[in-house]
């Protein structure tokens, strides 16, 4: 039974550009930049320094922190500077920047062949995914190893693999399954292991028939007990929270986790990485992305290395004239770049280049409604979008919006092309600001 | 590399946009204004008057430029008068006007729907009340008989006026059926501009539902409650209408269906987006509102035609049906987790 979730919207798929392109190796490039800020937590600490010599899956950048994830060099060569480079969210960031011997040597105890992966201790297991700085490839980047050590008072019960790709224009996702789901459903069961999980889904947006038909295939292979699970193509059904609630029926708590329903859900670019960290031992110095959008030439679908710059991909795919946007992601949530001297990062999942220009007017809210019934978290954007607009930023948080997932689905129906979205991430960022300055006047009226 | 643009997500949006909703309501509402010329403007000598045309291109032309003036003056775009929304007001103003109706009632009461009712609040998206039925209120203050009593009878002599089916219940007292239910239908009585012609006004109204502009759970909530409460509240002058009472159950309901403004209402005032409820409970109450008043002000109030006020008052109640049909959001903390958590 197709269960599905509230909401949502269906925006041109544009899908075909690139979801009958095989994967292709993008050319390595002769320099490339690691960002010490690849995933959501604290940044990386540098432990490279100009004239260094690293080898291919060395560490760069040293986690800090729980909630974070180590980064590695994506060549062999050497570091020919450690400074600030424009970064994907538009402040600057830390970055080893390493030029290319082309020798592709592996770092020491890295590219080694477990005999066994289920030999190996569950605690080996996270510390080999640890160790590999996996993130979630679906996009946020959340550390890998974080999410499958949940508290234990939060067990597992089911998994929930992400083969949804909801976004329009990317495929990345589809030919990953297509190619190699062997290797998917691999990292899957890993994953399964590390968390005890006894309930295996796999959720693929109906849209991906030959997708569907490879990952039944392969899944029948190593167990079959995993149940493939067709969805209807709704956007945003690859969002977590929206994923558990089609498949396991449960809806995870405003404010909680999915852990607290006893799910666990991974992207299949992330369970990919996990099978190549924890069998190979590779650390994430790779990802599969789409280089697509009316602005390209020769939309394809890459394997590029960790800290390619933009640019070069795009003159690789050509680039037409007249570009006037650069999304890195999709096209409903990704980010809008100001320049292509930004490199590749855990998290890129397509490079989507838009010849489009968008107005710039927004009207008031005329308050029709169709934010109301697009809000797959059911929340009332009219209203957030005109607390935001009034600068009232408590009674926004009032008002749900840390309830909010920035989906993009109620600016994009909204006849008065209003901002919401927008309007939400800056109510978001006031209030943690606000936040912040109570915190630290608390402690100083302690000290004081 | 050119300069980007950098926008903030989502960077794709729907075909959707305010002008294109307003002027494809514009175009629903031609075929019940046209009619309503065509009747009113035939006499029966089989000339043609054009003054119920002039009323309607004049209640838009005041409107369109009443808000570009204004619009400009408080800096926010003269050019955006023509979004379509002023022409819907000028031409649901005009609609609920007599086709006799002297000039300057048009042209003020025009005025007012858009100067006071809507660019007074903050203009398009801040109004509480629908501005054309704001506009007919007040005209029906200032001018009350003009608004309602001189009713000019369709095709026939600019001097023979008449009474609406709705007087004619309340009021009036023939031996006979003053008016088939067929007639009521098509638009052929006594009544304001664009007011009579159900069968048009329900056209437009299904293509406007049909393109999802227009939520179908008002218009239908909002007639059949009106309809159901009609044949159910007694009124004594009603019941001693012979030929009234030997109607059948159907052909009574078509009378209270077809009479007055309450098709117009409920399918192009009521409807409304920025005065009525954004949720789909809160239309269905919105609805049922409109209709429950219409036809206590048919039956029991002083007027013979209630959807007006009742739109007006249902306009009133809308941000409390708001909060009211606020939807839980997802992940809202329904009952008690199953399972106990750990100490």
């Amino acid at each position: 039974m197709l269960r599905g979730f509230r909401g949502g919207v269906h925006p041109q798929e544009e899908k075909q550009r690139t979801n009958a392109k095989p994967i292709e190796r993008a050319p390595v490039p002769k320099v490339v930049r690691i960002p010490m800020s690849q995933h959501t937590g604290a940044p990386c600490k540098v432990v490279v320094q100009k004239g260094d010599s690293v080898k291919k899956g060395q560490v760069v950048g040293e986690a800090t922190g729980f909630i974070s994830a180590p980064v590695h060099s994506s060549v062999s060569g050497k570091v020919i500077d450690v400074g600030q480079y424009p970064h994907i969210f538009g402040s600057p960031v830390a970055c080893a920047v390493i030029e290319n011997d082309n020798l592709e040597e592996w770092a020491k105890g890295t590219n080694v062949e477990c005999p066994d992966v289920n030999a190996l201790s569950i605690d080996e297991v996270k510390n080999r995914i640890r160790a590999a700085g996996i993130v979630g490839m679906g996009g946020a980047a959340f550390p890998s190893h974080v999410k499958v050590s949940p508290p234990p008072t939060k067990p597992i019960d089911s998994f929930v693999l992400n083969g949804c790709e909801c976004e329009p224009y990317l495929t990345a996702d589809h030919r990953l399954m297509l190619e190699k789901p062997d290797a998917v459903i691999e990292g899957m069961l890993i994953l399964c292991r590390a968390v005890g999980a006894k309930d295996r889904f796999i959720g693929i947006e109906e849209n991906k028939p030959d997708a569907i038909e490879a990952m039944r295939k392969a899944a029948a292979k190593y167990d079959a007990s995993i149940r493939i699970v067709q969805l209807r193509v709704k956007y945003p059904q690859g969002a977590e929270k929206q994923l558990i609630k089609a498949i396991l029926g449960r809806e995870v708590p405003s404010g909680g986790l999915p852990f607290d329903v006893g799910a666990l859900v991974h992207n299949v670019g992330t369970a990919y990485a996990v099978f190549e960290a924890v069998k190979f031992s590779r650390p994430s110095i790779e990802r599969v992305l789409t280089v697509t959008g009316d602005g390209v030439e020769n939309p394809r679908n890459l394997l590029v290395r960790i800290g390619t710059p933009i640019s070069e991909l795009l003159q690789f795919c050509g680039l037409k004239e007249g570009v006037g946007r650069l999304i890195l992601g999709g096209p409903m949530m990704g980010l809008a770049q100001f320049t292509d001297e930004v490199v590749v990062t855990k998290g890129t999942s397509g490079i989507v280049a838009l010849t489009d220009s968008e107005p710039q007017m927004h009207r008031a809210c005329i308050r029709c409604g169709r934010c109301v019934a697009a809000c797959p978290m059911e929340l009332v954007p009219s209203t957030l979008s005109i607390l935001g607009e009034a600068n009232n930023i408590d009674e926004a948080k009032e008002n749900a919006l840390l309830d909010c997932i920035e989906c993009g689905c109620c600016a994009y129906v909204c006849p008065s092309r209003r901002p919401i979205v927008q309007f939400v991430k800056y109510c978001k960022s006031e209030l943690r600001i606000k936040e912040l300055k109570a915190k630290e006047a608390q402690a100083k009226q302690k000290s004081a | 590399m050119e300069k980007l643009i950098v926008s903030t997500s989502p960077h794709i949006r729907s075909d959707e946009s305010v002008p294109r909703i307003m002027w494809t309501v514009v175009i629903s509402l031609i075929p019940a204004a046209a009619v309503g010329c065509y009747f009113f403007g035939m006499r029966g000598d089989g000339t043609f008057s054009f003054r119920p045309v002039f009323v309607l291109l004049g209640s838009i032309a005041v409107a369109v430029a009443t808000e570009a003036i204004i619009l400009g003056l408080r800096g926010k775009g003269a050019r955006n008068a023509l979004d379509g929304s002023a022409v819907i007001t000028g031409m649901l103003f005009a609609m609920v006007c007599s086709s006799n109706i002297p000039w300057y009632v048009v042209v003020l009461g025009s005025f007012f729907s858009i100067a006071v009712a809507k660019q007074m609040f903050g203009g398009l998206g801040y109004n509480i009340w629908n501005p054309a039925l704001i506009g007919r209120a007040f005209a029906l203050m200032a001018w009350g008989v003009e608004m309602g009593k001189r009713w000019p009878v369709p095709m026939h002599a600019d001097a023979l006026s008449g009474a609406t089916p709705l007087d004619v219940l309340k009021t009036q007292d023939p031996l006979v059926a003053p008016y088939s239910v067929w007639n009521l239908f098509i638009g052929r009585v006594p009544g304001c501009l664009g007011e009579t012609s159900a069968l048009l006004l329900l056209v437009g109204g299904i293509f406007l539902i049909a393109r999802k502009y227009v939520d179908w759970r008002i218009p239908l909530s909002y007639i059949v409650t009106a309809v159901i409460l009609c044949l159910v509240i007694p009124f004594k002058k009603e019941m001693n209408l012979s030929w009234f009472n030997n109607l059948s159950i159907f052909e009574k309901a078509g009378y209270y269906a077809f009479s007055g403004g309450l098709f117009l209402g409920a399918f192009f005032m009521a409807t409304d987006m920025v005065t009525s409820p954004m949720t789909k409970k809160g239309a269905l109450i919105f609805g049922i509102g409109c209709g429950a008043l219409t036809a206590l002000i048919r039956k029991l109030g002083g007027y013979p035609e209630g959807v007006c006020y009742s739109i007006l008052l249902m306009n009133t109640a809308t941000p409390i049906i708001d909060r009211w049909t606020k939807p839980k959001k997802f992940g809202e903390v329904r009952q008690q987790p199953a399972t106990v958590p750990a100490k």
